[in-house]
């Protein structure tokens, strides 16, 4: 239902009642400093119809290019609001005036492209964009060409499985025998099966493999270990099995942020095997060596977040590691605080305990989000500069930076927040995170966007909650049994 | 004939004649006038690495045989890896594909391809089982050249042909006539080029 809009609405299926309560600034980051990012929910409020609300809140793409730039039709809804009050508005006129600018471009085309912006948004597409429209609501396949254009397509989505999992297209005497299989989708889930133990899909270098690119970030010049660069300081490979070992054979893809032991890869007659393996920080140095050895102990793992590549990458030579949270944040649960996204400010944030000035206005509005983030990674050494060995875990750490960053740097509490949820250190992070709505969401998305090849439509919407709901429910966080549902959508099987 | 001068003579010629067999090949179903539309109109493109594949699967060759620039560097997993949707992250940071086709893809995908329908054409006329041109190069006549383009499509494009889609590419042969001093082998590679770099073979 629409709630608390200012103006009655003409269209009965809306109707009124309730209270927007929102918090809007941030939507528009012109109105404050202090950003929320609730304008998505509140956009859902006064369009629960609209397919781009089937999760309950529409991307910030609704309105944003990239945070805080205006699309087009973001760029129509902010002159809309409040034409003669003077910027910055405050939020409190934000909040109350919103909603009458959304309903003051209804009927404006802001990508004219010949569909109202109301019908683009009910409809499903951008009103922002020219190049999408409605889709028709009526599909027409006439064509006798082998394609069922109007709905899900087994064929179409057995070639699509073959090429996405296995790599290559099937044969016409494939295609033919899946096409005189009894039980489709039997058939279907068949190949998925053994496409799914590809060394295309889960192979040494393969899709799942590169999947991780983005949260390793790999820099073949600090390497270690095999394909060792100039100045080697660790080795990416014992991520990258990881994160493969995590995704495949029906395992629990929580342990990516919460498991406590390590894998490794290697290449067996062409296909590659991933091996669990646990030692001991001093083991493991007696094996492999100072430049490769994981040397968190094993109570205070925590995944891929503990790993010696993302310390030394991400933390390097910081006390209060802010980009280390931030990539965690960004990698693994879909929130780029560059981009304002998932802030959530602390009461009392930031307390600025280095010194680096982020107290300042234009710094808290995500420092308030970002430092009690970060505290629960400040044990954890990076390149230098603490107190223990290299990419270990150390409890008085900030000890080591009372030199460069101040007396009041020690009393960095190990404890944090995230997602507004108080957590004592890196491990209950960890667990936290695992656990949230975000990282299912940011998990399927990962998929999705390898799979479709872009983020979901505003028509799909509901089909990728959907998703995003059973990773942690019916698939027992199994990525395989996610993709398996996956297959069945109509997202992915209709030409 | 010199190499270069011949494969600048079947570039010229495919330039010319390659317009008009994609068109019938862009829709998969005998011309534009004939595409079918898809509400969702959600294209793929294949990686170079799964277009290889596909390649080196349809014409019966190993998929380092395919192309190598200089004949040094694989075409597709070192040369043109970027070029043809791949990724490099850990020297070029390059951690997904390009998101979209850079100018110099088509070159790209031209060029690999003409160097793989040429070493089919040659194996299969240095002797044994002929994989795909048999049939020209047993006796070149209209009747043999719609075999070919029916093998072509079938392996490459694992479809059954249509009749639209072979008398196009039979036609390439008259376009060919008047500036090729070996129709046969020009035809033959010019066809394998037009279906290996289809729409249909590229996208999914």
């Amino acid at each position: 239902m629409r709630a608390n809009l200012l103006l009655p609405s003409p269209r009965s299926r809306w109707g009124l009642g309730g209270a927007i309560g929102l918090s809007l600034v941030g939507w528009f980051a012109a109105t404050t400093g202090n950003t929320q990012p609730t304008g998505p929910a509140s956009f859902c409020e006064v369009y629960p119809d609209a397919p781009a609300c089937a999760s309950g809140e529409v991307a910030c793409t609704a309105c944003h290019t990239t945070p805080p730039s205006l699309n087009l039709y973001g760029a129509d809804v902010a002159a809309a609001l409040l034409p003669d009050q003077e910027r910055p508005l405050s939020s409190e006129l934000y909040t109350a005036h919103l909603g009458e600018a959304l309903l003051a471009v209804e009927s404006l085309d802001s990508d004219e492209d010949g569909v109202t912006n109301l019908d683009e948004i009910l409809g499903g597409s951008s009103p922002s964009d020219a190049q999408s429209t409605p889709a028709p609501s009526s599909c027409v396949d006439e064509e006798d060409d082998g394609w069922s254009l109007c709905g899900y397509d087994p064929q179409y989505a057995y070639k699509k499985v073959m090429l996405d999992f296995c790599g290559r297209s099937p044969t016409i005497g494939e295609r033919q025998a899946f096409a005189e299989a009894k039980n489709p989708t039997s058939a279907l889930h068949n190949a998925l099966d053994e496409c799914l133990d590809s060394e295309h899909w889960r192979g040494k270098h393969g899709r799942v493999w590169n999947l991780a690119n983005r949260k390793i970030g790999p820099l073949q010049a600090i390497k270690s270990g095999k394909d060792v660069g100039p100045i080697p300081l660790a080795d990416y490979d014992d991520d990258y099995a990881y994160f493969v070992w995590t995704q495949t054979d029906g395992r629990d893809v929580r342990l990516v942020l919460t498991g406590q032991t390590f894998v490794s890869a290697r290449v067996d007659g062409g296909v590659t095997v991933y091996e669990e393996w646990d030692r001991t920080p001093d083991e493991d140095f007696e094996l492999r060596g100072y430049d490769r050895y994981q040397a968190v102990v094993k109570e205070r793992r925590a995944g891929m977040l503990t790993h010696r590549w993302f310390l030394m990458s991400n933390t390097m030579f910081t006390s209060v590691p802010r980009t280390t949270a931030a990539q965690a944040y960004r990698a693994y649960l879909g929130y780029d605080i560059a981009l304002l996204e998932g802030l959530n400010d602390v009461p009392g944030e930031p307390a600025d305990y280095d010194s680096k000035g982020v107290g300042e206005a234009a710094c808290a509005a995500c420092h308030a989000t970002l430092d009690p983030l970060t505290y629960p990674f400040s044990r954890y050494e990076g390149i230098g500069g603490g107190v223990g060995d290299s990419y270990s875990y150390s409890a008085n750490r900030l000890n080591g930076f009372t030199d460069v960053d101040g007396e009041l740097v020690a009393e960095t509490p190990e404890a944090g927040v995230l997602f507004g949820e108080p957590v004592e250190d890196l491990i209950e992070w960890a667990a936290v995170a695992a656990n949230s709505e975000a990282f299912r969401r940011a998990t399927v998305l990962d998929y999705w966007k390898l799979l479709l090849g872009e983020a979901p439509r505003a028509t799909e919407q509901a089909e990728f909650s959907r998703l995003v709901r059973d990773l942690g429910g019916d698939h027992g966080y199994s990525v395989e049994l996610m993709l398996h549902d996956l297959i069945d959508m109509e997202a992915y099987g209709a030409p | 004939m010199r190499p270069d001068l011949l494969l600048r003579g079947l570039t010229r010629a495919l330039l010319t004649v390659a317009p008009l067999a994609a068109l019938v090949f862009s829709s998969g179903c005998g011309g534009d006038e004939y595409a079918t539309v898809s509400a969702k109109a959600r294209v793929n493109a294949k990686s170079g690495s799964v277009w290889g594949r596909d390649l080196a699967n349809g014409l019966g060759l190993q998929e380092w045989e395919l192309c190598s620039e200089l004949g040094a560097y694989d075409c597709i997993s070192e040369a043109h890896r970027i070029t043809l949707g791949g990724v490099e992250p850990t020297v070029l940071g390059i951690d997904e594909p390009l998101p979209n086709a850079s100018v110099s893809a088509p070159i790209a995908v031209d060029r690999v391809a003409t160097s793989a329908c040429g070493l089919r054409f040659d194996r299969d006329k240095a002797g044994g089982a002929a994989v795909i041109f048999g049939p020209v190069l047993k006796k070149d006549n209209d009747r043999a050249r719609e075999d070919v383009a029916d093998t072509l499509v079938r392996r490459l494009l694992a479809r059954e042909s249509t009749k639209a889609e072979l008398e196009s590419l039979v036609a390439l042969y008259d376009t060919l006539a008047p500036i090729s001093t070996d129709l046969t082998r020009d035809g033959a590679v010019g066809m394998c080029v037009i279906v290996a770099t289809s729409t249909e073979a590229l996208f999914y």
